[in-house]
């Protein structure tokens, strides 16, 4: 078998790749290819349909993008870690953190909060107890080390993912617009390496993280390993070093470790490079040349540094204990070298090395169905709900995260699913949140977790400002993973459109799939607001005797800019007026399910009453405002419609003739995850 | 009266040294943050090792940090003059570690980190403030020595400590050491401010007893 086969390179790419060069590679270029080329670096069944979403900067080809605010730039990005975490969930979860903090960092932007979304099978699995420990246990090991608090994120527990769990970790980082680095290249210049020996974890990680999953395959040494200690001092240093006049670029090592970061920093910058293999500083003397470029070794950056300011560098690097290499330079021209001990072992043209073969998908009438409701009687859903693994409080899972490190927190999702944080330096909030819609056709699904964020900040007084995505799909080359994915990103184009919220940046995780079960389209999204006035700000807090109204369209998910657009000014001049005391959302439990989470967090029960037909309707579009008094002569004013609903007082919940104590359904709710996860 | 110069002491592997910085100034000290070598500590009334992971918490939390110049300078320091010295959460650890405070902090029951708020009982006053650890689980062998110090106590344990307890204050040497991280309820918007009973309780102290201004 030759070679290229064996390294898992599509004949149409290895066909490219020889016409480009024009000749064919030697073994270890070849190497360089396989992972420069997998799905994971290169994004070859996506690459061609990520272009032309809204956007606000031109920092498409950064690692993070970002929204402005005074002079501050806020990076975010979300990630997939979902191949590593099926394989070794601790190190893959712990990873995955790791690795899209050195995202927001790698721009010089100091990483203040993170975020997750997180899907397993159903709890009754042995295996997603242990995926669920394991992962919660890796993000808490890691980001509470490294100081940076989770603040927001969402679990969903569902039978497509008992296989293959979906991690999708953000990062958001904060800079001064004039402190931002980018990683473009300059001709002769330095080329240094700092942070952890390079050694042989995560090898072949890229091209492991570009197939379906397969037990015989599926290899720990492909799953790299965390240090949060070394990952700290890295921060730090890192933050220091990008304010040195002489940094010219920074790039991350993640995925293809050393090759990718210096080729795609030089081919950015539009200058070759010169790499000496033999001078990276490594965990032991006999790992390979193709090792060494293909490691995936944790806690490492790479740097393009002035060689006058190289002495700089050492000293802070020093300072923090931190080991470091100059292992290249800079040239002119197009070239990418790669010398070991001498020997040149490959000379590439970065265009054809940072461009791969991109393969086109095909939209058809194959589609992913929407899931069939079922009919029940209210009593019957209200039971259900309550005992539903996706209902129930997720304080299991939150409270092993560090929420408040930093100090900056001023709500997390302990109180709801949004994060709100205090940026003292801008000074402003921001709101963060995460919502993935499952069961329905995917244009559906991305348009429904849009406005459910888009919703969801405005019920807090944000300003939506910017969108990030994890597209988690199967097997590319299905007609249906392709239709699906296509309508995925035409939905997010045209929503990011119409409401002027950029996609600043984005992932996509193809062949999430197992043994022919593949995962449901899966699109994960991230909203950011935000707020700089303290007074803008809605509270969350219920109190006794609080009204409850439904204000909006009692029907599903709309697609009217301008409605959505007017409640929100309605939202926040009610909010201005000081007659609402707060406001919630409307998610896949209904009215009945918003109002039930409150009722146990804050312990008050209430009686609401309205038509049958829309106490467990999804995803209203409209809000749910409580207010201290009665409000409706205020309400007429807007031209939109409502509901009084009722009531908050009392130890029970009362619609519809139905009555329940609140204190046995508190305990469910607060302690089921918990007590499943102990049996 | 002149401010009093309180020191942060940033570890490698510390997280927590800026926000203890804001408390600290909100409060009316001159802080400062200086790293694990500084040995000249003549110019602070108050030494603070705040929350974090020192050295990774590799071997057992605090146990590197305890070998580091300023540790032994703290200790010359100690025997010296009156210096007051605050341990929160890793700081605690560090100080147990150091010998400074008997006892020591084990796994939580749970065998989980946790965050939470948390509600505490300290000299008549109850007050809440969150934690935010793995370790956290008090123990002391020789039960006898507790009666050296004032208890901060929780309400409702959340780690399995021995006895409540959330943190102690040797009164003798004003070494006040705890888990609950009080920076953190201090100077963000939308936060209680309860973190400020510990702060002022320092600050009180070090004026009246060092300075017998109050």
């Amino acid at each position: 078998m030759e070679l290229y086969k064996k390294l898992n390179i599509d004949e149409k790419v290895y066909k490219s790749i020889t016409e480009r060069l024009k000749r064919i590679p030697n073994d270890f270029e070849l190497c360089l290819f396989s992972a420069m080329h997998s799905e994971h670096c290169g994004y070859l069944h996506s690459k061609k349909y990520l272009s032309n979403f809204y956007t606000n900067d031109n920092y498409e080809n950064e690692n993070a993008g970002c929204i402005k605010i005074k002079n501050y730039s806020i990076f975010f990005k979300m990630e997939s870690h979902n191949h590593p975490c099926a394989i070794e969930p601790y190190q893959g979860s712990m990873t995955g953190i790791g690795g899209i903090i050195r995202d927001v960092l790698s721009l010089g932007a100091y990483p203040v909060c993170l975020l997750n979304s997180l899907k397993f099978g159903k709890l009754k699995d042995n295996k997603t107890k242990y995926y669920l420990s394991e992962v919660t246990r890796g993000i808490s090991t890691y980001g509470n080390s490294v100081g940076i608090p989770v603040i927001s994120g969402e679990t969903i527990f569902d039978e497509n993912f008992s296989k293959t769990p979906i991690v999708n970790v953000l990062a958001l980082g904060i800079v001064k617009n004039d402190e931002i680095k980018f990683s473009k290249a300059k001709e002769n210049s330095y080329i240094v390496l700092l942070g952890s020996k390079t050694g042989i974890d995560g090898l072949n990680g890229a091209t492991f993280a570009s197939d379906v999953l397969d037990e015989k395959k599926s290899s720990r040494n492909s799953v790299q390993i965390g240090d949060p200690y070394t990952k700290k001092r890295l921060i730090d240093a890192t933050i220091e070093i990008n304010k040195l006049n002489s940094t010219i670029a920074c790039q991350d090592l993640g995925a293809s470790g050393i090759l990718s970061s210096t080729s795609e920093m030089c081919y950015k910058g539009q200058c070759g490079a010169e790499l000496y293999l033999d001078k990276v500083h490594c965990q032991f003397k006999d790992i390979s040349p193709s090792e060494i470029m293909l490691s995936e070794t944790q806690e490492r950056m790479a740097f393009i540094i002035d060689k006058k300011g190289f002495s700089d560098f050492k000293k802070i690097a020093n300072n923090y204990d931190l080991d470091f290499s100059l292992i290249g330079e800079t040239k002119k021209g197009n070239s990418y070298k790669i010398f070991h001990n001498d020997n040149l072992l490959a000379d590439i043209p970065l265009n054809v090395l940072c461009e791969p073969y991109l393969f086109e998908l095909n939209k058809n009438n194959i589609k992913t169905a929407p899931l069939k409701k079922e009919n029940k009687s209210l009593k019957e859903r209200f039971v259900e709900m309550i005992n539903d693994e996706n209902f129930v409080s997720k304080e299991y899972i939150y409270s092993q995260f560090d929420m408040e490190v930093q100090g900056r927190t001023a709500f997390s999702q302990k109180e709801n699913s949004i994060g709100i944080q205090y940026i003292k330096e801008i000074p402003a909030f921001i709101g963060i949140c995460t919502k993935t819609t499952l069961n329905l056709e995917a244009k559906s699904a991305v348009k429904n977790s849009f406005l459910t964020l888009y919703r969801k900040l405005v019920s807090y007084g944000f300003e939506p400002k910017g969108l990030t995505n994890c597209l988690n799909f199967a097997n590319p080359e299905r007609e249906i993973v392709q239709s699906d994915f296509l309508d995925t990103i035409d939905e997010l184009k045209h929503l990011s459109f119409k409401f002027k919220v950029p996609v600043v940046s984005g992932n996509v995780s193809f062949y999430n799939e197992f043994k022919e079960k593949t995962i449901p389209p899966c699109a994960t999204l991230a909203m950011v607001g935000t707020l700089e006035n303290e007074n803008s700000l809605i509270r969350p807090e219920i109190f006794k005797n609080n009204e409850i109204y439904f204000f909006g369209k009692t029907k599903n998910q709309t697609n009217e800019f301008r409605y959505e657009t007017k409640l929100k000014q309605a939202i926040f001049n009610l909010h201005k007026e000081k007659l609402i005391a707060s406001a919630k959302t409307i998610g896949r439990y209904g009215i009945i399910g918003t109002l039930l989470k409150n009722a146990c967090f804050y312990n008050i029960g209430f009686e609401i009453s309205a038509p049958k037909e829309i106490y467990f309707r999804k995803y209203l579009s409209g809000y749910i405002l409580i207010t201290e008094n009665k409000i409706d002569n205020e309400l007429n004013k807007y031209q939109i419609p409502y509901l009084y609903l009722g009531k908050y007082f009392g130890d029970k919940i009362k619609f519809d003739n139905l009555e329940f104590e609140l204190k046995p359904i508190k305990e469910i709710y607060q302690n089921k995850l918990s007590s499943e996860m102990e049996k | 009266m002149q401010k009093i110069k309180a020191a942060v002491v940033k570890f490698f592997g510390t997280n927590c040294e800026k926000e203890t910085y804001d408390a600290l100034l909100n409060i009316g000290f001159e802080p400062y943050i200086i790293n694990q070598n500084e040995e000249n500590l003549n110019k602070f009334d108050l030494i603070v090792l705040p929350g974090g992971f020192s050295y990774g918490d590799y071997v057992s939390c605090g146990r590197i940090a305890k070998y580091t110049p300023i540790i032994n300078s703290l200790k010359n320091n100690l025997k010296k003059r009156k210096i007051f010295i605050l341990g929160i959460c890793n700081g605690f650890q560090i100080l147990t570690e150091a010998g400074l405070i008997e006892g020591a902090l084990l796994e939580n029951t749970s065998g989980k980190f946790i965050c939470k708020d948390v509600e505490l009982k300290f000299l008549d006053k109850t007050f809440k403030l969150p934690i935010a650890h793995h370790q956290g689980r008090y123990y002391i062998k020789n039960k006898e020595k507790l009666n050296d110090y004032e208890i901060i106590k929780y309400t409702n344990n959340p780690n399995g400590s021995y006895c409540d307890i959330a943190g102690l204050y040797d009164k003798k040497n004003y070494i006040l050491a705890l888990m609950p991280h009080p920076e953190r309820n201090l100077t963000t918007p939308f936060k209680p401010k309860e973190g400020k009973i510990i702060f002022e309780f320092i600050k009180n102290t070090i004026e009246k007893e060092f300075y017998g201004t109050l």
